[in-house]
């Protein structure tokens, strides 16, 4: 029996925000990330998805970028394996979210994004759903390496990820991860952002002479839904070079009023220890409410009040008290 | 006035939890089912779980694809109270995660039972919901169920 035929699914993201806080980084009004997201099937075990984003030249060095583009073969019912450029499955936040913002349960990826999450990878995945009674589900990838940007293993495989799933319940979801990467400093690291998506990230080398840096990340995730409230966690522990850990830590707890209005709390925090050499040491941490309305499937709103902390040994601390407001658009 | 106040704190903890949410079905949903081959046979369970975006596959790996009521059909809600226990908007936002998060194929938004019915038969491995099957028969290819746990 033949596939009776294939199927293409487009959809555009975009979303605008209006910001008061006292970061010279951050403009009173933007206009944010859109991604242009492209999905299909060309035979029934075959399938494609890409996601292209643009953001105005003042806000990144490439306006344009190839976020994804992954091709997805079903071995049978529960094993897939996939090629390409894909969102690396080290947390649940960067498996379940893509570059729109409509669908975050906050205004922000968590800081840990900015600084340590390996949000893409170039790299062939095997991926295991509903194994084991039903209740779990794995990822084993590897990679190009956050250093060889978007050159398909410009130094051979340098990162591994292994993930393990849980889901105990329909509302449940617990994600462990393990990743490693052979980082390198100089233009390539430069070239890729290194852990930045946006290629405004802050890592550094300690004295310019480090070449090549071994990068572990642990990662815990857990959802949960009951009743009328979500919670969602995200843990994480890095090191380089076997060094000491660097930890950071999400925590989002929403209430439900009904299907469109939400009241939710964040806290936010990294904390990059004093020893580490290849990123930039010191504390920051948001804190803080907010509330989220979609006006239809398509379109939401979101506020937030946060208090927001940056300690940088030898330069201080910053603190400063922000509102921020984001409309999100889908179609 | 202690019992009373055990009874309002339950009264609040189950209307918390969505167990005294409103629900009202004006007919029973049927799953329609165009299994893609010999190995497809499932379970009511098995072609909810399809329908919820929690299995992607038929049991040889063919890829499975959903049908939904969309927006304008009359059964938009009635459905997603099945399989997410709220509103026909929460089903459609559900559906839009699944798929830009790589765990799901698009479903296709139908407006009635005869696009439904029409769409299901004609497309190998697709499965929907009706609340009103009896314009097609069950054949080797074609399931209906009742769509209950």
């Amino acid at each position: 029996m033949s596939f009776a035929q294939s199927t293409f699914n487009a959809n555009f993201f975009t979303h605008f925000e209006a910001t008061d806080d006292q970061l010279a980084s951050t403009d009173d009004v933007s206009w944010g990330e859109s991604a242009l997201f492209i999905s299909g099937n060309v035979s029934p075990k075959l399938s494609y998805l890409a996601e292209a984003s643009y953001l105005a030249p003042a806000y990144r060095d490439k306006a344009f970028k190839l976020e994804r583009i992954q091709l997805r073969y079903e071995i049978n019912r529960e094993h897939a394996f996939s090629l390409g450029k894909i969102h690396t499955p080290v947390n649940d936040w960067n498996d379940s979210f893509h570059h729109g913002r409509i669908f975050f349960p906050t205004i922000n990826r968590p800081l840990a994004f900015k600084r340590f999450i390996p949000v893409h990878e170039i790299g062939a995945r095997l991926s295991g759903q509903n194994i084991l009674g039903g209740e779990f589900g794995y990822d084993i990838v590897v990679g190009s390496g956050q250093s060889a940007g978007d050159e398909a293993f410009l130094n051979g495989i340098k990162s591994q990820t292994y993930t393990l799933r849980w889901h105990p319940l329909d509302s449940a979801n617990l994600l462990f991860s393990y990743y490693r990467d052979e980082l390198t400093a100089g233009d390539a690291a430069e070239r890729s952002g290194i852990m930045n998506t946006s290629g405004r990230g802050d890592s550094q080398t300690a004295d310019g002479a480090v070449s090549k840096v071994e990068y572990e990340l642990f990662s815990l995730s857990a959802t949960r839904d009951v009743g009328n409230w979500s919670v969602r966690l995200e843990l994480s522990k890095n090191r380089t070079e076997n060094g000491q850990f660097n930890d950071a830590s999400f925590l989002y707890t929403g209430y439900h009023f009904d299907d469109t209005h939400t009241l939710y709390g964040l806290y936010d925090e990294v904390n990059v220890k004093a020893k580490e050499a290849f990123f930039k040491s010191g504390i920051e941490r948001r804190f803080g409410l907010g509330y989220r309305h979609y006006f239809s499937v398509n379109a939401s709103v979101k506020i937030e009040a946060r208090r927001h902390v940056i300690r940088t040994p030898g330069a201080g601390t910053f603190e400063d008290n922000e509102l921020q407001m984001q409309l999100a658009f889908g179609f | 006035m202690q019992r009373l106040a055990h009874i309002a704190g339950l009264v609040v903890t189950l209307w918390s939890a969505g167990l005294c949410a409103p629900v009202s079905y004006a007919g029973e949903l049927f799953i329609v089912a165009h299994l893609p081959d010999r190995e497809a046979m499932l379970d009511n369970s098995e072609l909810l779980k399809i329908l919820r975006g929690k299995q992607r596959n038929w049991p040889s790996g063919y890829g499975a694809r959903v049908a939904l009521p969309s927006r304008d059909s009359e059964i938009y809600d009635q459905v997603s109270q099945v399989l997410f226990q709220s509103s026909g908007s929460v089903m459609q936002r559900n559906w839009f995660k699944l798929v830009f998060a790589g765990r799901a194929n698009a479903p296709v938004y139908l407006d009635n039972d005869a696009d439904m019915l029409q769409f299901v038969t004609s497309q190998p491995g697709t499965v929907g919901m009706v609340i009103s099957p009896s314009s097609i028969e069950q054949s080797d290819q074609i399931v209906i169920v009742k769509a209950v746990e």
